[in-house]
């Protein structure tokens, strides 16, 4: 896994640094930039005087002690950009992903048990609806129905205007809020949670519900699922120990690549309701060119996968004691 | 009942339970959402929507609009403009005395200004804070480029330029020039030494705390989030009006939402072609009108570049837009722009001198040019908007209009990272351009004279190629007489209609929606919006 992340910083960084553009052009602006003293001193200043292999080896020690390099935008150093924003993303992937996926495995379930009638055709409509309606264009409409129009929802951000923020622990307004004691600024980020969070879940949802139901289909037909019926056995039990767990490893590794597409900044959606995330950070890196922040995106968003697909794998030897690596 | 019924029936519970449980969550803290709605209204905070393009907070760093308006609230300038009044009014400067040479300007200062952590502020702090702006060597650097200031006495400076500028007064309200507290900004790790480039640490630190000695003072900062400033105590004007403002980033589009819903709010980003759904809406009041930035095509003169810099090509570019269509596309409150000075500023042409379309003579030109078929390339940043007009669109706008007379055109839309990249190697052939203003002085627009910065690096538009226009301008420049000034500058433009590669098009509409009881609704040409004008009927 180390390897793989060495080799990870390599093409980020090297691709990154090719991009095709002057950094110093777009922080210094139109009008100081054609001032070479100006641009000569921005790029002393950030070391982008020197050599791409020079500057390669020395991003590589920086990283190695945990300094991703300073944004060129926030002027910060990438790491602390890297915490503020990802513990927004992941706060909003963990309360999208669960209920996205406690909704699209009871809805697959449903719909491969009333295969082919009315229940399934609505159902797989239904999906491909989530999976073909823009991201962008669900959570207008959420914010236009829900905030704007019934009143029931918050607005944008992750709290209401001049509510401070509770005291920096694990970065999840939530959790932080708890920690404190502040039960109020806990309800207003649960709140502020729910749009961005059902607009995600809508997406993920659609191809929950289209996996469970062929995983759930794979099993159900099985002899010892017939045989468990004819013993009696309680369908509430045949579906949650008998098919579910067969199906089990499937319904993983789509909840992996779920929790980690959004993870890794779902850009359309942040932006639409303000929710300062990963995927803004980037979107604003990428635009500024800001070379560390973009190379300390990828490689985050990097080790995201590497890391969800290392659990996925871990899980399924706990799941399935056949697939366990010996 | 069966025990598939059995199942349907306990899944049907479940999600109905789910169902339940998130409108709980929704609804739960309602009242405590109506009750933050009845806090803002009843107890004084004013909430600004912004499409957040600033960085930090640092006054000698940031150029952005969104730092410019909390800046603006924080910080005190030397003078000041009033609304859209465009005649300098004493701030840090009680009065000034301009030299007979008009190459400096003494400024006595108010004797009674404290910042916000109770330091007095004295001719000291305004000679850090402008010295600090010149040697960090950054984006506004170049505002006081030739210019020096120094301290007279304790309440005392002086403006040195080395030639005569009748720019000054304006230059010295931009927001870049707020003065900020020397003690608490060099014990932040600040300085403004001629080495500050590398050896200034401050700037991080302004983004938890504010040097300066406006009414109000910064409480916090959350990047990408909002900025919340409270009432300085110490402050020496009028009592703030507001217990707190916040600027808080939102995108225009669920800015268009959030006004409509919100109290003592104002939306900053909502375009001219959206507000025409806010007509009937009684809660929100509009302004809407010319910004300071201005739409314009540059053309590339360096040689083999492009067809367009043939004359009679650039003549027939001029003729061959269709000015009127791209008004439309720039909605309410854009106007045509007749030359390259935007309407409002000293020497700024007669509106009825804008250029008008006529494809007749444009065919002409292209006949008289001799090039068959001719081809040009439009470059422009793709996906880029501004003030709610997207340069992809009017590209396209222009490409159209430019085929109608007979001009073949290649729309070369690109990233912004390749974009910069040609403009670097000065490759780009004819681009889709936008300037906003750095004051509202005329001489902010000498920069595509002849000669200029901007001109000849990313135009290829020298003072040998135009030995008239930059003569005019060198005189325009240096003009002290108001009437005089005005008078060369539109001579200027006349001839710059007619020779410069710069075809203006319009001037940019700047919208600002607000909530019906704010008072003091209006665009400042210096940050957008001075949030310390707004008050309640």
């Amino acid at each position: 896994m180390v390897l793989l992340l060495i080799g990870v910083t390599l093409v980020t960084w090297t691709l990154t640094n090719l991009v095709p553009g002057d950094p110093a052009e777009v922080a210094l602006g139109p009008q100081a930039s054609v001032d070479p003293a100006l641009v000569h001193a921005y790029h002393v200043k950030h070391g982008l005087d020197k050599p791409l292999p020079v500057r390669y080896a020395v991003y590589l020690e920086n990283l190695v002690q945990g300094d991703f390099g300073v944004s060129l935008s926030s002027q910060r150093p990438v790491l602390d950009d890297l915490k503020q924003y990802a513990p927004a993303t992941a706060e909003l992937a963990i309360f999208a992903c669960f209920f996205g996926f406690m909704i699209g495995v009871a809805l697959g379930v449903w719909a491969a048990l009333r295969r082919n009638r009315l229940a399934d055709h609505v159902l797989r409509v239904v999906s491909l609806g989530g999976l073909s309606a823009p991201s962008f264009w669900l959570a207008l409409l959420a914010l236009y129905f829900f905030f704007y129009r019934l009143g029931i929802a918050p607005g944008t951000g992750r709290l209401e205007p001049g509510t401070l923020p509770p005291p920096h622990h694990t970065g999840f307004y939530t959790l932080d809020a708890l920690l404190a004691g502040r039960w109020s600024v806990f309800v207003e980020a649960l709140r502020h949670l729910l749009l961005p969070g059902a607009v995600l879940a809508a997406t993920s949802v659609g191809y929950i519900t289209r996996y469970t139901r062929s995983a759930v289909l794979e099993v159900v037909s099985e002899d010892y699922i017939r045989a468990a019926r004819a013993k009696g056995l309680p369908e509430r039990t045949i579906i949650i120990r008998y098919i579910l767990r067969a199906a089990a490893p499937a319904l993983i590794t789509v909840l992996g690549l779920a929790f980690a597409s959004v993870l890794s900044g779902t850009v359309l959606v942040e932006s639409i309701f303000s929710y300062p995330g990963i995927g803004m950070y980037a979107f604003h890196a990428a635009f500024s060119l800001d070379l560390p922040g973009i190379t300390g995106v990828s490689l985050f968003v990097a080790s995201v996968y590497v890391t969800i697909n290392f659990l996925v794998d871990i899980l399924y030897g706990v799941i399935d004691p056949r697939i366990r690596v010996t | 009942m069966s025990k598939r019924r059995h199942l349907g029936r306990n899944l049907r519970i479940g999600g109905t339970t789910a169902l339940v449980l998130l409108l709980a969550i929704a609804t739960l803290g309602t009242s405590s959402s109506a009750a933050v709605s009845s806090t803002t209204a009843n107890n004084g905070v004013l909430v600004i929507d912004n499409a957040f393009n600033n960085k930090g907070l640092d006054p000698q760093h940031e150029f952005s609009v969104t730092a410019s308006m909390a800046h603006r609230a924080m910080y005190d300038t030397l003078l000041q403009f009033k609304g859209t009044s465009s005649v300098p009014k004493p701030d840090l400067a009680t009065s000034w005395v301009v030299s007979k040479d008009h190459r400096s300007i003494t400024f006595n200062l108010r004797k009674d200004v404290k910042f916000s952590d109770g330091t007095p502020l004295t001719a000291k702090d305004v000679v850090f804070s402008y010295a600090r702006l010149v040697n960090l060597k950054w984006q506004e650097s170049f505002l006081l480029a030739h210019l020096q200031l120094r301290a007279l006495g304790k309440y005392k400076v002086v403006l040195e330029s080395d030639k005569p500028n009748p720019a000054l007064l304006r230059i010295v309200e931009a927001a870049q020039l707020s003065v900020v507290n020397r003690k608490q900004v060099v014990a932040a790790g600040g300085t403004a030494a001629a080495n500050a480039s590398t050896a200034d640490k401050a700037e991080q630190w302004f983004n938890s705390h504010s040097a300066g000695s406006g009414p109000y003072m910064l409480k916090s900062f959350t990047p990408q989030q909002q900025i919340v400033m409270v009432p300085n105590p110490h402050y020496w004007g009028p009592k703030p009006k507001w217990k707190q403002i916040i600027i808080r980033n939102v995108t225009s589009a669920a800015q268009l939402l959030s006004v409509q819903r919100g109290t003592n709010e104002v939306a900053f980003d909502i375009s001219a072609t959206q507000v025409a759904s806010l007509k009937k809406n009684k809660n929100v009041q509009v302004w809407t009108g010319p910004s300071t930035s201005i739409f314009f095509l540059g053309v590339n003169m360096r040689p083999g570049v492009t067809q367009a810099s043939n004359p009679h090509i650039l003549k027939a570019i001029r003729y061959a837009i269709d000015y009127q269509s791209e008004l439309q596309l720039a909605g309410p409150g854009a106007v045509r722009l007749p030359g390259i000075v935007p309407i409002g500023f000293l020497g700024a042409l007669p509106r009825n001198e804008a250029i008008r379309r006529d494809l007749a003579k444009a065919r002409a030109e292209i006949a008289a040019s001799g090039i068959k078929n001719p081809t040009i390339d439009i470059h422009y940043v793709a996906g880029f908007s501004f003030a709610g007009v997207s340069v992809d669109a009017l590209a396209q706008k222009v490409q159209s209009s430019l085929e109608d007379a007979g001009l073949k055109v290649n729309l070369k839309g690109l990233p912004i990272g390749p974009y910069l990249e040609l403009r670097s190697q000065a490759k780009l052939a004819v681009t889709v351009s936008l300037a906003a203003t750095d004051y509202p002085d005329p001489n902010d627009m000498l920069q595509y004279a002849p000669g200029g910065s901007s001109a000849v690096s990313n135009w290829g538009y020298t003072a040998e190629m135009d030995p008239a226009g930059a003569a005019l301008a060198a005189k325009a420049q240096s003009e002290m007489n108001d009437k005089k000034r005005a008078a060369l500058f539109q001579q200027l433009q006349r001839h710059m209609n007619s020779n410069s590669p710069f075809i203006p098009e319009f001037q940019a509409p700047a919208v600002l929606v607000a909530s019906k009881n704010l008072t003091g609704i209006v665009h400042s040409p210096i940050v957008g919006l001075d949030v310390t004008a707004i008050g309640t009927k």
